[in-house]
């Protein structure tokens, strides 16, 4: 690429970036967390632990539909930035959401191996990523645990030497996903099966001992306070098959369709880049086996399936799509790199081939 | 090509708001100008229903934060709207308990809000319904 066409990419993201986030703000103090599950369930959470300081304090405006079992740590974050700009209100904790956009997509681009463009397109696409549907899920708890996963994904890129505090560091943030939200759970599992299937033994390590952290103490918790039922919305007993192709459906109908274009662009860059799929085997596995075990969940479900997989599918895709998202600003980079690499660096020696006599 | 169309169709998205721009930009002042309690009482979720966020304010005043709160509606209210009544009080009456409870109300009350001691003893012991 020439240099002045660089430089106009590298504006147009940076542009896309700034919008992205400066939106994410404006819908922040626009409607400061209105939206249905940061009432009834995060927003009431965070507010009650504010209010008692303990987490048993947290259950007592617990209802069967705010999910006594759901964990706390973005409730735990509500509630300590309430402490520190002096008291609850939901417009200063609001402005976490546009902080957490900022966040993740500084995480990754660090993430992105790469030229500074695909970290530019990785940061920017992340950006944006809350506006694949208007309004944007203000307050819900997916804007942390994309930003946990992608700050691990951070940390352990592959082109650096991962130390025992880096690796400990890592283990800590996959642990305080796990406490986010279930589906930080379904992808610790994910990641630990993808190593397993992949004989990374010493990989698996790390899912394991994250999951260990981060689940266990929580679960031991909720059964001496709440003796609650490990989940409200599955059951064993409730598996029907029938659920499955419903899910499925829904699934295609309501996510793939809209979003088809985007759908398409991300398998045909993954498809053109063979290196990208090869150096980020385990990971896409593991996205994989999420959205498999994800589909199987909803097999489970106690509630109307149909409506259960419609008002959830997106949000529950969305940190999925998050780590995507750095793959796919490889697989672009590898893929406009590719014809570059063919030619010799300037200033290197070509061997030219001699003419024939 | 592919990841620019990508990035410009999120973007447009990003743009396209819900509302014009300039509707957002004042109501974002509005918000940030306003105080904690004028920002709940405007807010979405008790348009049309100032009364119940009212009651709610005024419980949180009278009740004490140990206490659990019933929110009495009139038998054979569907379940939507408990949650719908049950997610406008809540949040006002952390950390208090909000229970549902179905009684009769005097005539041309839709809802109430009184103290959990405050019910018939049958009906505490009955204990609370969905919530």
């Amino acid at each position: 690429m020439n240099r002045s066409l660089v430089l106009g990419v590298r504006i147009a993201l940076l542009l896309s970036l700034l919008v992205g986030i400066g939106t994410a703000a404006l819908i922040a103090v626009r409607q400061p967390l209105w939206g249905n599950d940061y009432v009834a369930i995060w927003g009431l959470k965070g507010k009650a632990l504010f209010l008692t300081g303990s987490l048993e304090g947290s259950l007592r405006p617990q209802a069967s539909w705010n999910h006594p079992e759901y964990p706390v740590a973005w409730p735990a974050l509500l509630s300590m930035t309430a402490s520190l700009t002096g008291g609850w209100d939901d417009l200063r904790v609001a402005v976490l959401a546009p902080l957490l956009l900022a966040l993740s997509a500084t995480c990754a681009a660090r993430a992105v191996r790469g030229s500074p463009e695909a970290r530019l397109l990785a940061a920017a696409l992340v950006a944006l990523l809350p506006f694949y549907r208007v309004p944007i899920y203000a307050g819900y708890a997916e804007g942390l645990l994309a930003t946990l996963l992608l700050a691990a994904l951070a940390l352990w890129r592959e082109d650096r030497p991962a130390g025992a505090g880096r690796i400990a560091f890592g283990v800590i943030l996959l642990a305080l996903a796990a406490f986010t939200k279930k589906e930080g759970v379904l992808l610790l599992l994910a990641f630990l099966a993808a190593s397993l299937l992949g004989r990374r033994w010493r990989l698996a390590a790390v899912p394991a001992a994250a999951l260990l952290l981060g689940v266990v103490p929580w679960r031991i918790w909720l059964a001496l306070h709440v003796g609650a039922r490990p989940d409200a919305d599955h059951a064993a007993g409730a598996f029907a098959l029938a659920k499955l192709g419903t899910a499925l459906r829904v699934l295609v109908e309501g996510e793939i369709g809209p979003n088809a274009l985007l759908v398409a662009i991300g398998a045909a860059l993954v498809a053109l880049a063979p290196e990208t799929r090869r150096r980020r085997g385990t990971l896409l596995s593991t996205l994989g086996l999420y959205v498999l075990a994800l589909l199987a969940t909803f097999g489970f479900t106690v509630l109307d399936v149909a409506w259960h997989a419609r008002f959830t599918w997106d949000r529950l895709l969305f940190p999925v799509v998050a780590i995507l998202v750095v793959v796919l600003a490889e697989a672009v980079d590898e893929c406009v790199a590719q014809p570059l690499a063919l030619t010799s660096p300037i200033g290197q020696a070509t061997p030219v081939p001699p003419m024939p006599q | 090509m592919l990841a620019a169309t990508a990035v410009a169709s999120l973007l447009v998205r990003a743009l396209h708001l819900d509302a014009p721009l300039r509707t957002s930009l004042s109501l974002a002042r509005k918000n940030w100008s306003a105080g904690t309690l004028t920002r709940t009482l405007n807010s979405p979720q008790y348009k049309g229903r100032v009364d119940l966020a009212e009651a709610a304010l005024r419980a949180d005043r009278q009740i004490p934060g140990s206490e659990d709160v019933a929110l009495v509606l009139p038998p054979g209210t569907d379940p939507a709207t408990e949650f719908e009544l049950w997610k406008r009080t809540a949040p006002l009456l952390v950390p208090r308990r909000v229970r549902v409870v179905n009684l009769p109300l005097p005539e041309g009350r839709g809802a109430a809000l009184v103290p959990w001691s405050a019910l018939p003893e049958a009906v505490r012991a009955a204990g609370e319904r969905a919530p």
